[in-house]
């Protein structure tokens, strides 16, 4: 995935194409989105926000799109969205079942929500989009190396998260 | 915990679903409008976001996109949605036609599926030209009703309001594929509505004539399947290997340009072989004795389905789940089957045949009085629409080995 450097807005023929990714393929961005952000309204407005930074480079996108704008929304998520939704507090809801695998899987969810964003990022990428370290790195803007670290300080934190040891020991 | 965190976060991401696209397409349009008017003109960005998003409620077109079709708030006195939803697929509004006691729209071919919807101010609505026979559809909550339409020709739709007054027909065109291996208007989907789950997939460009998937292994709860469509003519075949074992080689002929579902039933061949140890699958494009060749008008996919948690009693068709309902077997080496399927107030689908080993034997199936289909061997499926009251069925087999005749009548699961 390369972009490369004019700044024209896209061609008429781009624009259908798209509003034809936008169709196709936006429902899969919008669950990444969510996992990032844990609210289903913030999470389309994420999603929305990094569509139209993308349609400024459209005719520019070398090869397939959806790399590079998981890029503007993992980046917008990281930055701008610390500014826009610095308020944001995981919610306290108790689980909908009384079922013992429920109520983890909800902690897990709950404890997710408390990582930092970076930390967030990295578990979204590599355990949801299956990304590589490198990949990881590539979309983060940061050194695999970093990207490791990232996550086995999240991981140690989850395992460190009040709630997931309560939900064990119950 | 790595395990655990994968099935969180996939469970949560299953669960979100986001505004309808237009609305989305709304937004994005909303902002790129507000950047492009802080690039050109400096107003502050908090009044030209307010401008923008006041022109995009107020239709101002956006430098030369596709714009939604005009959606009537009502039809028929039922409000229209502007999104559908079939097999995990999403559709979105294209057209809606209103008629006083009927309607007659003609709906123009597409290489994807579209769905219809029907309501009548009250009372149920008799649809023709979707199938065969005229079919009552249950609309007494208004455009809640769907059905596919799959045809490549343009297909005239009637619908009657059985108490008459205002009638309504709203088609929607595919929007979004589901969630699986898609590329332009194909899709594996990931989850077949019986549970099968798709293990890997792919979908070549026009002109690849070898394609290949890994597999973690290979057993026999999983089924293979290689996809030609795109002919334009071409008289190829395709032939899979497994690890460079020939599994089984088909012809391309008679494949269309409708294939966008290729996951549909997560059909394909039943593997007998177990390989435990990672596979290589391979699709290629040869010809009838195997040999390799090239095509510029083919396009190849292939994908490979796990049946282990599948629930044989669910099948998909025209849009819809259905559920196994009842199953009747008639005595061994009966020659005919007679019963009668109760669609008095809803479709069934019926599955029917004999399945005894002989490929040769013929099954006739008569529905109503009229000879409905003639094959060869298996099961065959068809659905009998709704509206009479009792359909009567009859199997007559005229195979040479003993006939195992058998019935099964599925329901459709009201998933709309």
């Amino acid at each position: 995935m390369t972009v490369t450097t004019s700044a024209a807005a896209p061609e008429q023929s781009a624009v259908s194409d798209f509003d034809d990714y936008v169709r196709f393929r936006s429902a899969a961005l919008l669950r990444t989105a969510y996992l990032l952000t844990h609210d289903a309204a913030l999470a389309e407005d994420l999603l929305q926000t990094s569509l139209a930074k993308a349609w400024f480079a459209w005719s520019r996108i070398e090869g397939a799109p959806t790399p590079y704008i998981r890029k503007i929304m993992v980046n917008t998520y990281s930055s701008w969205w610390r500014r826009k939704w610095s308020g944001e507090v995981p919610t306290e809801e108790l689980p909908e079942t009384g079922a013992h695998d429920s109520a983890m899987n909800h902690d897990l969810w709950q404890a997710l929500g408390k990582l930092p964003r970076k930390q967030r990022a990295v578990v979204v990428l590599r355990y949801y989009e299956d990304l590589s370290e490198a990949e990881t790195a590539d979309v983060l803007g940061i050194a695999p190396g970093t990207v490791k670290s990232q996550l086995s300080k999240a991981i140690s934190k989850l395992r460190l998260d009040p709630s997931l040891i309560e939900g064990a020991m119950a | 915990m790595s395990n655990q965190i994968k099935d969180v976060l996939e469970h949560q991401a299953a669960s979100v679903s986001g505004v309808d696209i237009e609305q989305r397409m709304a937004g994005v349009k909303a902002q790129v409008r507000a950047r492009r008017a802080r690039r050109n003109s400096g107003i502050a960005a908090g009044v030209a976001v307010a401008l923008m998003s006041f022109g995009a409620m107020n239709g101002v077109p956006f430098g030369g996109g596709v714009q939604a079709a005009s959606r009537p708030a009502q039809l028929a006195g039922h409000d229209v949605p502007g999104t559908t939803s079939s097999l995990g697929y999403g559709f979105r509004y294209a057209e809606g036609k209103q008629g006083d006691g009927k309607v007659t729209l003609k709906v123009k071919g597409a290489s994807t599926a579209r769905m219809l919807r029907f309501a009548a101010d009250s009372g149920d609505v008799v649809v023709m030209g979707l199938d065969e026979r005229p079919m009552v559809l249950k609309t007494t909550d208004g455009f809640t009703t769907t059905w596919q339409l799959l045809s490549t020709q343009t297909t005239t739709v009637h619908a009657t309001a059985v108490n008459g007054g205002p009638v309504g027909i709203a088609v929607y065109d595919y929007a979004e594929a589901a969630p699986g291996v898609s590329k332009g208007t194909v899709t594996y989907r990931q989850t077949i509505a019986n549970g099968a789950q798709l293990v890997a997939a792919k979908i070549g460009d026009q002109g690849e004539t070898q394609l290949s998937v890994q597999l973690p292994r290979l057993n026999p709860t999983m089924t293979y399947q290689a996809n030609c469509f795109e002919m334009r003519g071409a008289d190829v075949w395709v032939t899979i290997t497994a690890n460079g074992q020939r599994l089984s080689g088909q012809t391309c002929a008679g494949k269309g340009a409708t294939e966008w579902d290729l996951g549909l039933g997560g059909g394909g061949f039943r593997n007998d072989m177990v390989i435990d140890e990672p596979v290589t699958l391979e699709a290629r494009l040869t010809d009838k004795e195997g040999k390799p060749v090239d095509s510029s008008t083919v396009r190849l996919s292939m994908a490979a389905y796990n049946f282990a948690a599948a629930d044989d009693s669910v099948m998909e068709v025209a849009g819809h789940v259905w559920k196994l309902s009842e199953t009747l077997k008639a005595e061994p080496n009966a020659k005919t089957l007679t019963t009668l399927i109760d669609s008095s107030s809803e479709p069934a689908l019926v599955v029917a045949g004999s399945l005894s080993p002989s490929e040769s034997a013929t099954v006739a199936q008569v529905v109503d009085g009229g000879e409905r289909s003639t094959f060869s061997g298996g099961l065959s499926s068809t659905v009998v629409a709704s509206g009479t009251a009792k359909s009567p069925m009859r199997l007559v087999y005229t195979g040479p080995s003993p006939a195992k005749l058998q019935v099964k009548i599925y329901r459709m699961v009201l998933d709309n």
